[in-house]
C-alpha cells in the first residue's frame, strides 16, 4: 500500500478548505481511495482552520496522526505541525515565509504568482499547483481539478486559476512522488451532502429546517436542488416550526424531513412525540456536537444517543440509526424514509460533527433503490373504501393512510389518545387498544435491517464495538493492529433502535474475548444501552468528550497496552 | 352544491353549554357550504385548548395538533399541497402567548389560510388563567391580586406583520361571522379573523349581554387602506368595532416562490418511485 498525507494550514477565510478539496479532487482522479478532514488543534486559538488530506491506493478509513506534505500558508501552521511530518518531509510556503522555516522547505512565489495574475484570490490554486508538482501529476490533471472547481464560474475564472496553478506547478523542478493512476472511479462526497442525496433519492418532497451546525449544510444543499427536484424546502423560523411543518406536511402526503442538532432537537421534542401519536412519518437528522447547551458547535461528540432513544414524553415506537460512514449516509437515509412509512412513526438519524464534514471517497452511489410507503392507500383506494378508519387496529399495528382530498376518508389526526376513528377517547379499552397497536409496530423491521455488521475476524479475541462515526477510526485501527500482528473484530451497530439483541448477546456470551466500547462521550452511554438491553457489561471502553474525534493511533494504544 | 349538513359532526360536542364556540364552529360549517368547497379539500388544524377541539366538530380532514402549534402544521399541510382549503382554530392564549412567533412569522410569509383566533380573554381549559388578551389588573385564578401585563393588540400585530386580510368579528353573531371566513375563504393569502367569543364558564364577565352593549359594524371604513386600518386596530375606545380592517388582494404571497413545485400535481402527491439524482451524482465524480 502507497499513502501519501497532506496537511494544509491557514488563518479562517483564507481558503484553507477549498484547497484541501482540490488536493482531494486530484487523487480522485487518479482513483485513490481519499479521506479528507477537517482539524480543530485544541492548542490553537480561534480563526485557524486545517484540512488533512490522506490518499492511499488501498482502502483507508480515518486521518492519521502524520503527514508527508505540509502546506503552511503561514508560520503557525508550521510551529504547529511541522513536527509530524514523515519523510520526504516537505513543507510548502510562500517563498516570503521560507527562510523563517526550517526542514524540507519547499519555497514558491506564490503570492507573487497571484498578484501577478491580477489578484491574491489565485493564492490557493498557486498552492495547488506546487502540490501537484510535488505529488507527480500531470499538467492536464492539474487543469481538471481547476476546472472540476472553478467551473461553474465561467471560463475566465477558470482560466486565470490554471494559470495561477501551472506557474506556480513549473517553478518547481522535482517531484518526490509519481501518482500511480488506479482503475478506481470514486465520488468524493461528505457526510451531510451524502444524506443529503439520500433524502433526494427518497423523494423527499418538504424540507422544514432551522440552520445549526453541524445540521446547516444539509439545508443549503437540499435548497440548491428545490427546482430541479420540485422539493418545497423551508427555512422556518425556529425548530419548532421545523418539526411541526414537517408533520404538516407529511400528513398531507409529502415525504418530510428536518435536520438540527442536539439544541435544536431538543426544541423539537414534543412535536415528536405527537408524530408518534398521530402517526405520521417523519426523518430527523439528529447531527451531534459537543454539547451540553450551546457546548462546542464545530466539534463532534456522541453525547445524544440516550436523548434521542428517549425524547418527548411517554412512550411511542421510533427507529434510531447511526450511520458510520458517509457511504451509509446516503443509504441509510433512503432507507429512514420507507422504515418511517413502515411504521408510520418517526425515525431519527443519528450524526455528528465528524460524520457530517468528513469527505470521502466512496463507490458510485446506486440508485436502483426501492421506494416503499408502507400502507399509504392511492385515491383509487380510497374511492372505494366504505368506512374508513384511520387508527383501525390490525395484527400488525399499521391501518392504512388516506392523505386530505381523498374521498371517503375524512378523519382528525389528533395528539390526543383516540379512537379508530381518530377522535379523542379517555376511555381504558380504548387506550390499551391504541397503546398495543402502536407499539408493535416497530417489530415490522426486518431483522436484517437493524443487525450489526462484522468487519474482520469473527474469531479475534479483541473486539471493538463501537456506533455511528466512531466506526472509522475503528476500521483504522484495526488495520494497523493487522500490521502489528494483532487480530480484531470491529462490530459496528448502525441501528441502536430496534436493538440486535440475538446477535449481541451471542456475541458477548462467548468468553475469554476482550470486548472493548468506543464511543465519543463521558458516560459511555451505548455501553450502557447494552447492559440494559442484554445483561451483559462491556468492562473495556475508549471514551472521548473533547470534541476530537477519537484516533486510530489512540485506539491501537489502548488495545496493546491494556491486553 | 355543498351544503351544511354535509360538514355536521359525527360526534357529540363537549364544549359547556352556552359557549362561544358553538357559534363559531356553525359559521366555520356554514362558510364552507356556502363557499361550496368540497369538505374532502379542506383541512382544519386546531392547537390545543377549548378551540382545539374544533376540528372533531366539522366534518372535514382535520389535524389537533399541540399547544400553540396549529400555525407551524398548517403551514406544512398548505405548502405540501396548496391545493387544500386550511382553516386553522386557535385560542387566544393557543396563538398570541405560546405560539406567537408562528402566528407572526407566517404572516409575513403572507401563508394562504383562513385562521380564526378563539379570543375569550382567558386560558378556558386549564381553568381560568391569564392570558396574553386578559385586560390589566384583571383577577383570574393565577392572578387573584390582578394581572400586571397589558393585553396583547391583535389586529394591529396582524396589520403590521403582513396579513392581507385583517378582521374580526363575532361568535354572536352567526351571520357576520360565517360572512368574514366566507371572504377569508375566498381571499389569497393569510386572512387573520379574531373572534370576540364569550367564555361562560371561565370568564363570564364578557357575556353576550357585554357584547351586544360594546360591538359596533364597520362602515365607512376603506380596508384596502393600510395606515387607516392600523390607526383603527390601534384606536382606544370603549366601543370594539367588527369587520374588515385591512384586505389587500395584491400582496406577495409565499406561495407564488413554490408554484412550479405544484405546477402539474401538488408536490405532497408527486410520484417519487424513482427520482432521478444522476445529475447531481456526477458533480461528485
Ligand atoms: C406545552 C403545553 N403547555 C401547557 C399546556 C396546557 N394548556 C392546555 S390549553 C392551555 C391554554 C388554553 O388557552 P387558550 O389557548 O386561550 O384556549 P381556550 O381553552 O381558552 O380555548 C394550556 C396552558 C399544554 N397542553 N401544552
Amino acid at each position: 500500500m502507497e499513502e501519501i498525507a497532506v496537511k494544509i494550514g491557514g488563518p479562517a477565510g483564507s481558503g484553507v478548505m477549498s484547497l484541501g478539496k482540490m488536493v482531494g479532487k486530484l487523487f480522485q482522479l487518479y482513483g485513490w481511495h481519499i479521506i479528507i478532514y477537517d482539524e480543530h488543534p485544541s492548542l490553537i486559538v480561534g480563526g485557524h482552520n486545517i484540512s488533512y488530506v490522506r490518499a492511499s491506493t488501498s482502502p483507508i478509513y480515518a486521518h492519521r496522526n502524520y503527514e508527508h506534505i505540509l502546506v503552511a500558508l503561514d508560520k503557525p501552521t508550521y510551529e504547529l505541525h511541522h513536527k509530524e511530518l514523515k519523510e520526504p518531509a516537505l513543507i510548502v510556503s510562500d517563498e516570503s515565509i521560507a527562510s523563517d522555516l526550517s526542514g524540507n522547505v519547499v519555497a514558491s512565489p506564490l503570492s507573487k504568482i497571484a498578484n501577478d495574475l491580477g489578484s491574491l484570490r489565485y493564492y490557493n490554486s498557486a498552492a495547488f499547483g506546487v502540490v501537484a508538482k510535488l505529488l507527480g501529476a500531470k499538467k492536464q490533471d492539474v487543469k481538471k481539478v481547476i476546472e472540476k472547481t472553478f467551473g461553474k464560474k465561467g471560463e475566465k475564472v477558470v482560466k486565470t486559476n490554471q494559470d495561477a496553478a501551472l506557474k506556480a506547478y513549473d517553478s518547481i523542478d522535482k517531484s518526490y512522488f509519481s501518482l500511480k493512476k488506479l482503475n478506481n472511479k470514486f465520488m468524493l462526497i461528505g457526510g451531510n451532502d451524502a444524506a443529503s442525496l439520500g433524502a433526494i433519492k427518497a423523494g423527499i418532497k418538504y424540507l422544514g429546517q432551522y440552520p445549526m451546525t453541524p445540521a446547516s449544510s444539509i439545508l443549503s444543499t437540499i435548497a440548491k436542488y428545490e427546482k430541479s427536484k420540485k422539493i418545497v424546502v423551508k427555512q422556518t423560523e425556529d425548530e419548532l416550526a421545523a418539526m411541526n411543518s414537517i408533520i404538516g406536511a407529511a400528513f398531507a402526503g409529502a415525504r418530510a424531513m428536518t435536520a438540527t442538532s442536539g439544541g435544536g432537537f431538543a426544541l423539537m421534542t414534543e412535536a415528536l412525540g405527537m408524530a408518534g401519536m398521530a402517526e405520521v412519518p417523519i426523518v430527523v437528522i439528529e447531527s451531534q456536537r459537543g454539547s451540553p447547551s450551546t457546548g462546542m458547535p464545530t466539534h463532534t461528540e456522541q453525547g445524544d444517543l440516550r436523548f434521542v432513544m428517549h425524547a418527548s414524553q411517554g412512550e411511542f415506537p421510533r427507529v434510531v440509526m447511526a450511520p458510520g460512514d458517509v457511504e451509509e449516509a446516503y443509504y441509510m437515509v433512503f432507507e429512514a424514509f420507507n422504515l418511517a412509512e413502515l411504521i408510520q412513526s418517526p425515525v431519527i438519524v443519528l450524526m455528528d460533527k465528524y460524520l457530517a464534514s468528513t469527505i470521502q471517497s466512496v463507490p458510485v452511489f446506486k440508485t436502483n433503490l426501492m421506494v416503499d410507503r408502507g400502507k399509504l392507500l392511492s385515491e383509487e383506494q380510497a374511492s372505494k373504501i366504505k368506512e374508513y378508519k384511520r387508527y383501525e387496529v390490525t395484527e400488525d399495528g399499521t391501518s392504512w393512510r388516506a392523505l386530505p382530498s381523498y374521498p371517503n376518508c375524512m378523519h382528525v389526526a389528533s395528539s390526543y389518545e383516540h379512537d379508530e376513528t381518530g377522535f379523542t377517547t379517555e376511555d381504558s379499552e380504548e387506550r390499551i387498544k391504541q397503546m398495543n397497536k402502536r407499539m408493535k409496530k416497530l417489530a415490522l423491521i426486518p431483522k436484517e435491517v437493524y443487525a450489526p455488521k462484522f468487519y474482520g475476524n469473527r474469531d479475534a479475541d479483541v473486539r471493538l464495538i463501537c456506533w455511528g462515526s466512531t466506526k472509522l477510526p475503528c476500521l483504522e485501527a484495526q488495520q494497523i493492529l493487522k500490521e502489528k500482528g494483532i487480530d480484531v473484530l470491529v462490530v459496528h451497530y448502525p441501528f441502536i433502535v430496534p436493538f440486535p439483541y440475538d446477535e449481541t448477546v451471542r456475541l458477548l456470551s462467548q468468553t475469554g474475548k476482550r470486548n472493548i466500547v468506543v464511543e465519543q462521550n463521558y458516560l459511555a452511554q451505548f455501553r450502557g444501552v447494552i447492559r440494559e438491553q442484554t445483561g451483559f457489561y462491556v468492562d473495556e471502553v475508549i471514551l472521548r468528550y473533547d470534541g476530537r474525534e477519537v484516533t486510530p493511533e489512540e485506539i491501537v494504544e489502548k488495545v496493546v497496552n491494556n491486553g | 352544491m355543498v351544503r351544511m349538513e354535509d360538514l355536521d359532526p359525527q360526534h357529540w360536542i363537549q364544549w359547556c353549554p352556552g359557549c362561544g364556540n358553538f357559534g363559531i364552529v356553525t359559521a366555520m360549517r356554514k362558510a364552507i357550504a356556502e363557499s361550496n368547497i368540497d369538505p374532502k379539500d379542506v383541512v382544519v388544524v386546531s392547537g390545543i385548548g377549548c378551540s382545539g377541539k374544533t376540528p372533531h366538530y366539522v366534518k372535514t380532514y382535520g389535524f389537533e395538533a399541540i399547544h400553540g402549534r396549529a400555525v407551524a402544521v398548517a403551514m406544512g399541510i398548505k405548502l405540501a399541497n396548496p391545493e387544500l382549503h386550511v382553516i386553522v382554530n386557535t385560542g387566544d392564549g393557543d396563538n398570541y402567548g405560546i405560539g406567537l412567533n408562528h402566528w407572526v412569522q407566517n404572516m409575513r410569509r403572507n401563508l394562504d389560510i383562513v385562521h380564526i383566533a378563539h379570543n375569550n380573554h382567558i386560558y378556558a381549559l386549564t381553568k381560568g388563567q391569564a392570558a396574553p388578551t386578559t385586560p390589566f389588573m384583571e383577577k383570574t385564578s393565577s392572578t387573584p391580586h390582578g394581572n400586571p401585563e397589558m393585553p396583547i393588540n391583535p389586529l394591529a400585530i396582524a396589520i403590521a406583520s403582513g396579513a392581507s386580510f385583517v378582521a374580526r368579528s363575532y361568535a354572536g353573531d352567526l351571520q357576520h361571522l360565517a360572512e368574514m371566513i366566507k371572504k377569508g375563504l375566498a381571499h389569497k393569502g393569510y386572512a387573520f379573523i379574531d373572534v370576540l367569543q364569550p367564555c361562560v364558564s371561565m370568564y363570564p364577565k364578557m357575556s353576550y349581554d357585554y357584547y351586544k352593549e360594546h360591538i359596533y359594524y364597520l362602515e365607512n371604513h376603506d380596508p384596502t387602506d393600510k395606515e387607516k386600518a392600523m390607526e383603527l386596530a390601534m384606536k382606544q375606545q370603549d366601543k370594539i368595532p367588527i369587520g374588515i380592517f385591512y384586505q389587500n388582494d395584491k400582496a406577495y404571497s409565499i406561495h407564488e416562490f413554490y408554484e412550479d413545485i405544484h405546477e402539474n400535481t401538488p408536490a405532497a402527491k408527486h410520484d417519487i418511485s424513482n427520482i432521478d439524482i444522476q445529475d447531481i451524482i456526477e458533480e461528485y465524480l
